[in-house]
């Protein structure tokens, strides 16, 4: 009934519902036709709310009724947080700062229905201090590959990097091309960062890199890296430089040219195909990493591009394959967040029409995602599969 | 369940939710299955609010019901206040005894007026079951192997609208049904079909 609801608690959860629909307390009254003094003392808890005033604020907010009512739903909402960077205005990336925290919603409530504990702790924080911005970002991307138990080698999957590594929630959705990735970080949820899987593979691993420098340095300060992002700022030429190194350490960057270059004088397209395969960059960033590091003078990518570029047909001759095929973390959902769906739908907590409203798609693209996962484990799961040992 | 067997002397309905209209626009014949079924269809109007959400993701159910709603082959209605009590409880308090909006609505719904409640969730069947020992439940695959929808389309038109159905809502088959449907569509097509368990897909 909806007298058993804590008023005050509703009342929060449909301010939040509201700040989270960018409504205007006066908008919201408006649709229900009561007064903004109303609502106000709607959210305070002091008026309880009727149902069809719910009904119709829950249609003005876009949420389902059973989203604000029952009682696991999760009200974290790291919106509020975005709006104060001046950058969020624009589509784009209010559409990215609305899905983040979705989708962050979605896997704190199944984790709480599934009775999951995760761990939120990751690296140390580094805030950035006064002086030399590259001579702390170098010193703390080596740090972190010391702390990961990487070394010097190149990193194979930055995205198993961040999630099992630094216990990053990460997802990789479709956004609008502009916008590149979103970092912010909760006390309740830790490390979450959003990227676009629209871009190439090689642009969504610097993304990861440069969100990585802000988890370590500024983490208590949400952040959207976007096309015309102002990347001059200390702490956005920090993140780059940071991303740059955690990626390309010097070093290995200078053994490994030296290996490839071997017996030769010149810097080939191979040598090149084959670098930027090995650290899993793009071309362009490994040649520029090279210019950088004296390894290839200044102009160097420049002439690439006036002679014809590095193609993906000649990178294909050298390797076999494209940097863009092979692995790579492409799930609609992120494996955790598409394993934890799976599981509270296998085990009957969530119907799939909670479930899809929950992770913000429709019936049939949640059914196809959890077919794909059906496809590969499906059977009478509790007598087949062996027990894990708790 | 075959739903003929629950006719009586008052008027009954079959109250449907959105995973059996996303079903039946998908199988192309919706207009037909609609026409042919023993009772009429009706749907709760927090089930087409879904519906028209959907709109702005590119699903055109929505649209298709309408159509249907304006042949008079569905009626849309809303909760009465005496309804609200039941739909309140069931999507408020503790998360795994809570249904989503539109199930909730076509429970609701069905109690009062004797309706058929069709629904596709194992969860939200289990819900209605325990609250309503005497509610009628049925799903989607039920109205397809309604005779009257059998004689209407003819085995070719039953095998053609199930597969679409599979294949471009996904339709969920429950265990019980798995058999007719695939001897309906033939084991080539179940083979193909990702809404069956790998030991249909496999043999």
């Amino acid at each position: 009934m909806l007298s058993d609801i804590d008023p005050r608690d509703l009342g929060d959860r449909l301010r939040i519902c509201r700040e989270r629909a960018g409504l205007t307390q006066a908008a919201a009254a408006d649709s229900i036709g009561v007064a903004r003094t109303t609502l106000v003392a709607i959210e305070q808890g002091v008026r309880r709310v009727r149902l069809a005033e719910i009904q119709g604020l829950s249609r003005c907010y876009g949420v389902r009724m059973n989203e604000l009512l029952r009682k696991e739903s999760v009200f974290v909402d790291v919106v509020p947080r975005f709006r104060k960077l001046n950058a969020t205005s624009g589509g784009g990336i209010d559409q990215a700062v609305r899905l983040l925290a979705g989708l962050i919603r979605a896997e704190l409530e199944l984790e709480d229905l599934l009775g999951v504990r995760r761990s939120v702790a990751t690296a140390p924080e580094r805030p950035i201090l006064p002086g030399d911005i590259s001579q702390q970002a170098e010193h703390n991307a080596i740090e972190l590959r010391e702390y990961l138990g990487l070394g010097m080698g190149p990193i194979t999957d930055i995205f198993g990097v961040l999630e099992l590594g630094l216990n990053v929630r990460l997802y990789v959705r479709p956004l609008d091309s502009g916008v590149s990735g979103l970092f912010a970080y909760d006390k309740l949820a830790g490390p979450c960062v959003l990227i676009n899987s629209r871009h190439p593979l090689q642009r969504r691993v610097q993304t990861a890199a440069h969100e990585c420098g802000h988890l370590i340095s500024t983490r208590d300060e949400p952040e959207v890296l976007y096309d015309s992002a102002n990347l001059e700022s200390r702490v956005e030429r920090y993140a780059e430089e940071f991303g740059r190194v955690f990626l390309t350490p010097a070093r290995a960057v200078m053994q490994k040219f030296k290996e490839v270059t071997a017996g030769s004088d010149r810097l080939l397209r191979r040598h090149v195909i084959i670098l930027s395969h090995y650290f899993r960059i793009s071309r362009e960033a490994m040649v520029r990493r090279m210019e950088e590091l004296q390894l290839a003078r200044p102009g160097t990518w420049n002439w690439f591009m006036d002679n014809g570029g590095i193609t993906n047909d000649q990178v294909r001759q050298v390797l076999g394959v494209t940097d863009d095929e092979g692995v790579q973390n492409n799930a609609a959902l992120g494996s955790r967040l598409q394993l934890l769906a799976f599981e509270s739908l296998r085990r009957g907590v969530l119907t799939e029409s909670q479930l899809a409203s929950l992770l913000d798609l429709d019936l049939i693209e949640l059914r196809s995602i959890i077919d794909g996962i059906d496809s590969v484990d499906h059977e009478d799961l509790d007598n087949e599969y062996p027990r894990i040992l708790h | 369940m075959n739903i003929r067997e629950y006719s009586t002397d008052i008027p009954v309905e079959l109250v449907v939710d959105a995973s059996v209209l996303i079903n039946l626009v998908a199988s192309g014949v919706g207009d037909i299955i609609a026409d042919s079924l023993p009772f009429p269809l009706l749907t709760p109007s927090v089930v087409v609010g879904e519906l028209e959400r959907g709109l702005a993701r590119g699903r055109a159910d929505y649209v298709v019901v309408m159509e249907l709603a304006d042949k008079g082959l569905i009626r849309i209605a809303d909760l009465a206040d005496s309804e609200e009590a039941e739909f309140l409880d069931l999507i408020s308090g503790a998360t795994a005894e809570t249904l989503d909006d539109g199930e909730a609505a076509v429970i609701a719904y069905s109690v009062p007026h004797s309706g058929i409640a069709v629904l596709d969730d194992s969860k939200a069947e289990r819900i209605a079951a325990s609250r309503h020992r005497h509610l009628k439940i049925a799903n989607s695959v039920d109205l397809f192997k309604d005779s009257g929808v059998q004689d209407a389309l003819g085995p070719d038109g039953v095998s053609a609208a199930l597969l679409k159905a599979l294949q471009l809502a996904r339709m969920r088959v429950p265990p019980v049904h798995v058999n007719w449907v695939v001897e309906t569509i033939g084991k080539d097509n179940a083979s193909r079909c990702t809404s069956f368990p790998r030991s249909i897909r496999r043999s």
